[in-house]
């Protein structure tokens, strides 16, 4: 089950009167975090979100490909995460009850989703939690129940929209363990982030600024492309 | 199309479990319309009751016959105080209030006037409410008729004598048809509010974005998301009607298999409209304020408060275009009548259009604002 590659191909994106993407191009290999970094408003959220299908591109386009075999956008939709910005979870149903609600969206059997649901509730530290309603829950234990959720299809594509923000460090820290602890051969993870510290955690870096792509590689790489020791200093220097 | 049995009971089980641990929920599904239909049952009727009744002549039998025969009615109430013998001014009587008709009989009395054959008989009657002066003006000619026949006087061209049988309701009885009419509007209410509320509630918090980007196809998320609202409709449905057999002593002359029939079909076309109005909104206040928008006139269009015979040509064909309309006139006649066939599948018929439009409508709408 290999994981996914895209490219995005000179992707323009305007929403409403402002251009939120600019011939955007990038490519995202499989079985690595990508890390797209960028200040508030860089088009992070819309990059995201035009790779999970939720928008169309206005000009440009996305290419999904498995092992080099392209992939039908049904086919994408049925092998990809997606975690919004704000994991928006059902309040009243327990942590158990919305695994239950996902398994039967991601129509798996029970002997698979009982094994994921014990693996990924060892792994987040949810267990003693599984009857207690979403409303009920600290926001680090809510964004670990969504990404619980998303993780319970085991994609080949995880999509993370700031999965950290709003969460204190200790849960960040468990946050980027969890994806670390998924990503790898069957999953391409690309994570969108606005915190510079955690760009150097990622594999790949796309540096996003004011809707266009300034520079994509390996954090030293970048960080040597522009003549920095820190990612902030990127988007300082462009001020 | 693709439709997998096992997400969409995944949406029931969900929907389900959320309305039961929702009290507001739960208020709204079924506490309201039984409410509405016992409050509706009782309150309005449509019978002119309670009319304050003077007879104003000499002492006479047929005078007395005439005042105890209204009375007896139980639409006429005696006003304590007035002697009908003793009376300068009968119009001031409706004047102050202190009476609604008032029965003039001339200076000789009713005898003389019934015997001359014409009806120099005077009503004077309130008509500051036109449609109940009518109906008391209805009820007073047909006492004076039935006093006048019993007392051996001809009437000949004066006073129609009317040979009246009612039919299927024998005690024109509002109840028993207003309860199949609150039926349908009491669930309509229910299901396009809390149905449109529900979808709307799953864009506005984001869990919409989530379905949409989930392996779940467009079809999986409108039957899952309107299932649960399919089936706590024709339950309201049931629960009306019991309280209509079991509370209101209405008739139930028709089969259950045309209840169900009909329960399905309008029950479709319900959330039909709801599923429209959830493409349209963004929230569930919008929801809210689109279903109120809608529910307006397609009640007062729907036949269930005026015949929509009385409605003028212009805005008739609305009540065409009304799926309560159907539902409304299918449940009256299943209900008091016991059923037409004919009349009952061509309004079935109508209803199924009406549902298939609606049903392609908010899917096509659905599914490209999903897209």
């Amino acid at each position: 089950m290999p994981a996914l590659r895209a490219d995005v191909r000179q992707v323009s994106k305007k929403m409403g009167r402002a251009q939120a993407l600019r011939q955007v191009s990038a490519g995202f290999g499989a079985g690595q975090v990508h890390g797209i970094i960028g200040p508030n408003g860089a088009g992070k959220t819309t990059l995201i979100r035009v790779l999970a299908g939720l928008l169309q591109p206005d000009e440009g386009s996305v290419a999904y490909d498995e092992n080099g075999q392209p992939l039908s956008a049904a086919d994408v939709k049925r092998v990809t995460g997606y975690f919004p910005q704000e994991p928006s979870l059902y309040p009243d149903l327990t942590c158990r009850e919305h695994l239950e609600f996902f398994r039967d969206l991601y129509d798996l059997p029970q002997a698979p989703f009982e094994r994921r649901a014990e693996e990924l509730l060892y792994a987040t530290g949810m267990t003693p939690f599984t009857e207690r309603p979403a409303g009920k829950l600290s926001g680090g234990m809510y964004k670990k129940l969504g990404l619980m959720c998303v993780l319970l299809n085991r994609p080949k594509l995880l999509l993370l929209d700031e999965p950290t923000i709003g969460v204190d460090p200790v849960s960040r820290q468990e946050l980027w363990d969890l994806v670390y602890g998924f990503a790898g051969k069957e999953m391409t993870v690309i994570v969108s982030t606005s915190y510079m510290d955690e760009a150097g955690r990622c594999g790949q870096v796309h540096v996003l600024s004011g809707g266009r792509m300034l520079a994509s590689g390996a954090p030293q790489e970048v960080m040597a492309h522009f003549g920095v020791t820190d990612f902030a200093e990127i988007f300082l220097k462009n001020e | 199309m693709k439709l997998r049995a096992r997400t969409i009971k995944g949406f029931f089980v969900k929907e389900i479990i959320q309305i039961l641990r929702d009290p507001k929920m739960i208020m709204a599904i079924f506490f309201i319309p039984v409410m509405q239909t016992i409050m509706f049952g009782l309150a309005l009727t449509s019978e002119v009751k309670n009319i304050k009744f003077v007879v104003v002549s000499k002492p006479g039998k047929i005078a007395q016959e005439l005042e105890s025969r209204a009375l007896a009615s139980g639409w006429f109430t005696k006003v304590s105080g007035i002697n009908g013998a003793q009376v300068p001014d009968p119009e001031e009587l409706i004047a102050s209030h202190k009476a609604e008709a008032v029965l003039v009989a001339p200076p000789e009395g009713f005898e003389k006037a019934l015997e001359r054959g014409s009806s120099p008989i005077q009503l004077l009657l309130n008509a500051t409410n036109a449609q109940r002066a009518q109906q008391v003006n209805g009820y007073v000619q047909q006492i004076v008729a039935e006093v006048a026949r019993e007392n051996g006087y001809n009437l000949g061209g004066g006073l129609i004598s009317l040979d009246m049988r009612v039919l299927f309701n024998h005690y024109m009885d509002t109840t028993s048809y207003m309860i199949p009419a609150l039926l349908v509007m009491s669930t309509f209410i229910v299901l396009l509010v809390v149905g449109g509320m529900s979808l709307a509630k799953e864009k506005e918090t984001g869990t919409m974005e989530k379905l949409i980007v989930s392996p779940c196809s467009v079809e999986e998320i409108m039957v899952g998301k309107t299932l649960p609202y399919f089936v706590i409709g024709l339950c309201i449905v049931g629960l009306i009607l019991f309280i209509g057999v079991a509370g209101f002593g209405i008739p139930f002359r028709g089969d259950l298999w045309q209840i169900a029939v009909n329960s399905v079909l309008f029950t479709v076309s319900a959330l039909a409209c709801a599923l429209l109005i959830s493409t349209v909104v963004h929230t569930q206040q919008q929801a809210m304020m689109a279903s109120v928008l809608y529910l307006m006139p397609a009640i007062l269009l729907s036949g269930v408060f005026f015949p929509v015979a009385n409605i003028p040509a212009v805005f008739r064909w609305l009540c065409y275009l009304n799926p309560m309309m159907y539902s409304v006139l299918n449940f009256r006649a299943i209900i008091l009548k016991g059923g037409d066939a004919g009349f009952f599948w061509q309004n079935c018929l109508w209803l199924a259009v009406l549902s298939v439009v609606l049903c392609t409508a908010a899917y096509k709408n659905f599914k490209s604002k999903l897209n």
